[in-house]
């Protein structure tokens, strides 16, 4: 037999099709034209809408109420909240910084500090009056008497440089986590 | 542990965004907002497709269609017309929107973990796991389904749904109503899954179908046979031969615009009467010739054990 003959016969047989009696749930359609059935299911569901108009013109509608309500819809949903944008002061990282700040007045923390501030402090002190015995001018008979020494600016720039320092680290760890 | 090959096969991995994958994003950084507007891009539609299809499936597309005129309004500026459930539905669509989103993006146990969590099991248990998409799919059941009992004004007092439990809901996929679909004949069954470059084993169409029978079947298994033999260049004229087969029956369309390469089917093409070399070669960009696959098939008949049925020796 002619390959061309034998694929008219099937041809002919397949003009002859039955009519369907089952037609798939209002659900299976809805799901088979959201393109989310499992493939075998899908396959199933297409091969009866080639030869059931109705069920064809139904997924056909269903396809063209999708694709019009799709924009229109998406123009109505929220945003999702990490989406919107965040003010500046939040992108730099203020809230933080303010975050540990509030850690760092609590009275605990604050106690802590106090007393590195006072031991800093006084080794400071001594660091300064060290440094001003060393090297101080010799007294001259015609200058006026030396000035006291100042090593408060000095205390309270390094404590202050410590903290500033801390608080950086702490927003650079917290922003790599 | 998430091994970011595995996720990569499976293709969530696949979706890039500045040369990081969505799960490398996940698993390295987090989400972050550029993250989300990308995953979203990508992601969006489908999400918003299951959503509208969800709320089709539960009430009807009455309902849609009245929501669709409702939005609408909205966007000329119109009042939005009164009576009908189109603003409660809108509603609820925000709503379970918000959750999804809230579900996806969370910091710990997100959804792309999940999935990563249920392909571990699916491989250890030995079974395939549903593609990604499907998963995406359920979560979106499942948040719509929690949002319903919080919509009473939608539902009859005596159909409000109760609320459900969180749990385990990946395998949640049983569609109902595809099983019992009837076909007039079953060969249409791997028509379709030729069309759609589904891989049908013809040893299955030998234990289903009728193939000493019907000439239709028999020509449908010679496909399937001959599918796995030729290299991927030439599937294409096999698959453009099959298209030009299921075109040429049932009651004529009026003349629509051709289907895509993509969007074959039997549903697109029954009733076509397409023509060779304007139709079918258009469809698929290229000029082919008919004899040629014909030849193929014939010779793929002649070797198999139903050569008889096709003028060769028993």
């Amino acid at each position: 037999m002619e390959i061309e003959r034998f694929v008219e016969e099937a041809q002919r047989e397949a003009q002859q099709r039955r009519l369907v009696s089952a037609h798939p749930a209002e659900e299976a359609l809805w799901a088979y034209v959201g393109g989310q059935l499992p493939e075998r299911a899908r396959w199933r569901i297409g091969a009866h809408l080639g030869s059931c108009l109705s069920c064809a013109g139904k997924a056909e509608a269903f396809r063209k109420q999708l694709a019009e309500l799709d924009p229109l819809l998406q123009a109505r949903l929220p945003v999702p909240p990490l989406i919107a944008p965040r003010p500046w002061w939040e992108r730099l990282g203020v809230p933080i910084l303010k975050e540990e700040l509030e850690k760092l007045l609590r009275p605990r923390r604050l106690a802590q500090h106090a007393l590195a501030y006072a031991l800093g402090s006084l080794a400071l002190f001594g660091l300064n009056l060290l440094l001003n015995e060393l090297f101080a001018p010799p007294p001259s008979p015609l200058s006026s008497p030396a000035p006291p020494p100042t090593w408060w600016p000095y205390v309270v720039g390094v404590w202050g440089g410590v903290v500033g320092v801390h608080l950086l680290l702490v927003l650079w760890a917290r922003r790599r986590r | 542990v998430v091994r970011r090959g595995d996720l990569s096969e499976m293709g969530v991995g696949a979706v890039l965004y500045k040369g990081e994958s969505f799960v490398q994003a996940v698993e390295q950084g987090g989400w972050t907002p550029q993250r989300q507007r990308a995953f979203l891009k990508h992601y969006g539609r489908l999400l918003r497709r299951a959503l509208l299809s969800e709320l089709g499936c539960r009430f009807g597309s009455g309902a849609l269609r009245g929501l669709s005129d409702y939005l609408r309004a909205l966007e000329q500026g119109r009042s939005p017309p009164a009576g009908g459930v189109a603003g409660q539905l809108l509603e609820l669509a925000c709503d379970t929107w918000q959750a999804i989103c809230l579900e996806i993006f969370k910091a710990e146990g997100n959804t792309i973990m999940q999935y990563a969590r249920y392909r571990e099991k699916c491989v250890g248990e030995g079974r395939p796991p549903m593609p990604f998409e499907s998963f995406l799919w359920n979560l979106v059941r499942l948040k719509l389904r929690q949002q319903l009992p919080r919509h009473r004004e939608l539902f009859v007092p005596q159909v409000i749904p109760p609320e459900e439990e969180e749990g385990p809901w990946e395998e949640d996929v049983a569609i109902e109503g595809a099983p019992e679909v009837a076909l007039a004949d079953e060969v249409d069954l791997y028509w379709e899954g030729l069309l759609r470059c589904g891989e049908v084993d013809p040893e299955e169409l030998e234990r289903r179908l009728r193939l000493r029978e019907r000439k239709e079947h028999l020509l449908c298994w010679a496909c399937c046979a001959l599918k796995r033999k030729l290299p991927l260049r030439q599937r294409e004229n096999l698959l453009a031969f099959i298209a030009f087969f299921i075109s040429q029956r049932g009651p004529e369309r009026p003349r629509e615009p051709l289907p895509q390469r993509e969007e074959l089917s039997l549903e697109k093409l029954v009733g076509r009467y397409l023509r060779w070399e304007e139709d079918v070669c258009r469809i698929f960009r290229k000029s082919m010739r008919k004899d040629r696959v014909l030849a193929q098939i014939r010779e793929e008949l002649l070797r198999s054990p139903y050569r008889d049925l096709v003028g060769g020796e028993a």
